[in-house]
């Protein structure tokens, strides 16, 4: 869906007059996107087969057979029956509703004085958050969990949504969003009078919504398929997120490939809706860090 | 009009938090709501006399001391095994009032990591299920209750050579829960096309037969499976010297199986995808890609499940014999960690757990083995040879094989480096045509500096 946004642009600006030059970039653009669009899709292609194939079908074959022949539905109303999936989602929406809304504010919150205020250490402050980007996760696993075992949050949905609410690289990206305000906004509100929290909260952060929606996506992405967190947090299974409790369908003398396809499918599909509708976001978010070059 | 904005905004935010205490607060009570009703269960089977006031008093007069939680950590068994599980908890509460057991089931691939966080953090499961290999790392690592002194009272109940798994530097950290030996599963039909009417019982009859059967029918024979490195052992090539502190695996015996392993390669007798893990055998088997599949009765399901029909017509023999004529068992093994807070408990229902009956009552259920001497006697074990259902009658060569059966894993902290080394030797001789011997060579090299750390 991006893709077809990100072309009608590119014939947008064709039809605006430019020369040939420009019609071969694009060319050159398309089969880029194309080649990428390939690479990307064929393996969530083959899981799609794969979770619609009968037990006639091959799985494993060289060249991959995409089209089944034997099509049936039966792999998703086995993984329906046998597991309490609309439980599992429901856990997960709670967990990404917070995973989303908490970054939002947070991050907001902590870019805003970064980017449009002066004081001292604000360029050290602003680094010292960048540099933790560089840390793998695997690093700080270790801490974080001793720190939520500490704060007794165990078990607990805010010992799995704590550590994600706000994050170096949300700071970053808010950050970028208030710089590229024009200042004369903010001084024009202030000659109207506007204290600092009306600025914030009534002038910038809604202007800030392309970045905003771009955060939105990628904490949603990060916390619907976060998976080796929740296992460490949680100990109840029915407390668990649709990507945990998918993998009980993984036994430890049983592996049918059919159910775990449908049921990774069944745990995208939501993800697909949100990007769906969310997408143009990342269209606002192209055209807000392109307009000034 | 703006204070308001501000004081929704911050009626938001509050909202919010209140939220997140709530789902926490809500998740707290459900385990104790479930404590609870396991406590009254307890109660109705140990006593049904007291009321609730009694309740503390008969667990302190009890005769039995033991008491706290257990938290049970399992692999990859829920949902298929939840009875069998909470069967196991009731059980073991009823006979300890004191005693609540959680079973915590985690997925087979995250174990290793999800056990090295909580050790760091002091917090490891009570009473862990983990494979022989992981069992050796942790043990090293002094993380697990040394069983040699805690469970010395039912040592002689295992057989010894699984007993052993367990051990690293000297010591056993591990009760063998069940165990797993090779059968065999054949698709006669694709034998029979080939001009055979029986399966191999050798692996040098196996790699006889593959290119006949790979020429008519087009599926495979013998393969090479992840499990290669067992191939050493099997074949009377052992991985170390006696005293564990170096390679012993780099013989001429060894660069002769390899030279022969690398000749069927460049036939196309096998692929390497298999190998690699890349391609699972239930599913070749399953499409009729392999002629049979050397592996544990347990997994004969998976070929049901993938394809009924092939299962169906499949018939199971013993398991395939390499010159040693051993086969590898390998345990599943249960732990308990050494900084369980309810060490004695743990250990008790560790040994609960092992003890014959339970083995027994899982190794029906799972078509798996028990390593206690008295589970395998039972009858169960001795039928099945005539049965028309493979798993059946695999689970009775599996079983016969037990005891012909040893640990063939090292009993060394590096393990997984010493597969490690053996599988990438292995590679760059199919791939990159590397002299065998040449490859031994460095695998040897590799092992030494591992075992010298």
């Amino acid at each position: 869906m991006a893709q077809t946004a990100i072309e009608n642009n590119i014939k947008m600006s064709n039809k605006d007059g430019y020369g040939k030059k420009k019609l071969l970039r694009a060319g050159g653009t398309y089969l880029l996107l194309l080649i990428v669009t390939c690479i990307t899709i064929i393996p969530f292609l083959w899981t799609m087969s794969t979770s619609l194939k009968g037990e006639k079908d091959t799985i494993f074959s060289v060249p991959p057979q995409l089209i089944p022949t034997d099509i049936t539905f039966s792999n998703f109303v086995q993984v329906w029956n046998s597991l309490p999936i609309p439980m599992y989602l429901l856990n997960t929406l709670i967990l990404t509703f917070f995973g989303v809304v908490l970054p939002l504010i947070f991050c907001s919150l902590a870019a805003f004085p970064l980017a449009r205020m002066n004081f001292k250490g604000k360029n050290l402050i602003f680094m010292m958050i960048i540099a933790t980007m560089m840390i793998p996760n695997e690093v700080t696993m270790i801490p974080v969990y001793l720190v939520i075992d500490k704060l007794g949050l165990m078990g607990s949905y805010a010992g799995v949504i704590v550590p994600g609410a706000i994050t170096a690289f949300g700071i970053f990206l808010m950050r970028q969003g208030f710089i590229e305000i024009p200042k004369e906004i903010e001084e024009s509100a202030i000659i109207d009078g506007a204290n600092v929290w009306q600025i914030f909260w009534r002038l910038l952060f809604p202007m800030l919504r392309p970045m905003l929606g771009v955060l939105a996506i990628l904490s949603f992405i990060a916390s619907w398929n976060n998976f080796l967190w929740p296992l460490l947090v949680l100990d109840d299974p029915n407390s668990y997120p649709i990507t945990l409790g998918l993998y009980q369908l993984q036994g430890a003398f049983s592996a049918n490939t059919r159910l775990i396809a449908a049921g990774a499918i069944i745990a995208l599909l939501p993800v697909m809706i949100v990007f769906i509708i969310f997408q143009r976001f990342f269209i606002e978010a192209a055209y807000s860090s392109s307009v000034k070059g | 009009m703006n204070k308001m904005m501000n004081a929704k905004f911050l009626l938001m935010l509050v909202l919010g938090m209140m939220l997140i205490t709530f789902t926490a607060c809500s998740d707290g009570d459900e385990t104790s709501a479930g404590d609870t009703e396991d406590t009254t269960t307890n109660e109705e089977n140990t006593d049904n006399t007291g009321d609730n006031t009694g309740d503390t008093a008969d667990t302190s007069g009890s005769s039995d001391e033991l008491s706290g939680e257990v938290e049970f950590m399992t692999i990859s068994l829920l949902p298929a095994f939840e009875d069998y599980l909470n069967g196991l908890k009731e059980s073991f509460e009823s006979e300890h009032p004191g005693v609540t057991v959680k079973i915590n089931d985690v997925p087979y691939d995250q174990v290793e990591q999800l056990v090295l966080t909580k050790a760091a953090s002091g917090d490891l499961p009570d009473v862990m299920n983990l494979n022989t290999d992981f069992v050796k790392k942790a043990g090293a690592k002094g993380a697990l209750v040394n069983m040699d002194e805690a469970a010395a009272d039912v040592k002689d109940t295992f057989f010894e050579g699984i007993w052993e798994a367990g051990s690293v530097n000297g010591s056993v950290y591990a009760l063998p829960w069940y165990t797993t030996t090779s059968g065999l599963i054949y698709n006669p039909e694709l034998l029979e096309k080939a001009g055979y009417d029986a399966p191999p019982a050798t692996f040098e009859e196996a790699w006889e037969m593959s290119p006949t059967i790979l020429e008519k029918t087009g599926a495979y024979g013998e393969v090479i499976m992840p499990e290669m490195h067992f191939q050493f052992p099997k074949n009377g090539i052992p991985f170390l010297n006696e005293d564990n502190t170096k390679a012993a695996f780099n013989t001429p015996e060894a660069v002769e199986l390899w030279t022969k392993y690398k000749e069927y390669y460049d036939e196309g007798l096998y692929d390497i995808d298999i190998l690699l893990n890349q391609v699972s055998m239930a599913e070749l088997y399953a499409q009729e890609k392999v002629a049979w599949w050397y592996t544990g009765p347990q997994l004969f399901r998976q070929v049901k499940d993938l394809s009924p029909d092939v299962y169906e017509k499949s018939l199971a023999g013993p398991p395939l014999e390499g010159t040693a004529g051993k086969q590898h068992a390998n345990p599943m093994n249960i732990a308990v960690s050494s900084t369980s807070k309810s060490k004695d408990a743990a250990v008790a229902f560790a040994k609960f757990v092992t003890n014959a009956d339970n083995q027994l009552a899982f190794a029906k259920e799972a078509a798996v083995l028990p390593p206690v001497k008295e589970a395998i006697e039972d009858p169960f074990f001795a039928e099945g040879e005539d049965s028309e259902d493979a798993t059946e009658r695999g689970k009775f060569y599996a079983a016969q094989a037990l005891d012909t059966a040893e640990n063939m894993i090292p009993p060394v902290e590096s393990v997984s480096g010493i597969y490690e080394a053996i599988h990438q030797a292995f590679q760059r001789v199919l791939l990159q045509d590397v002299d065998p011997a040449d490859a031994l060579t460095q695998a040897e090299q590799e092992v030494n500096s591992l075992l010298a750390e």
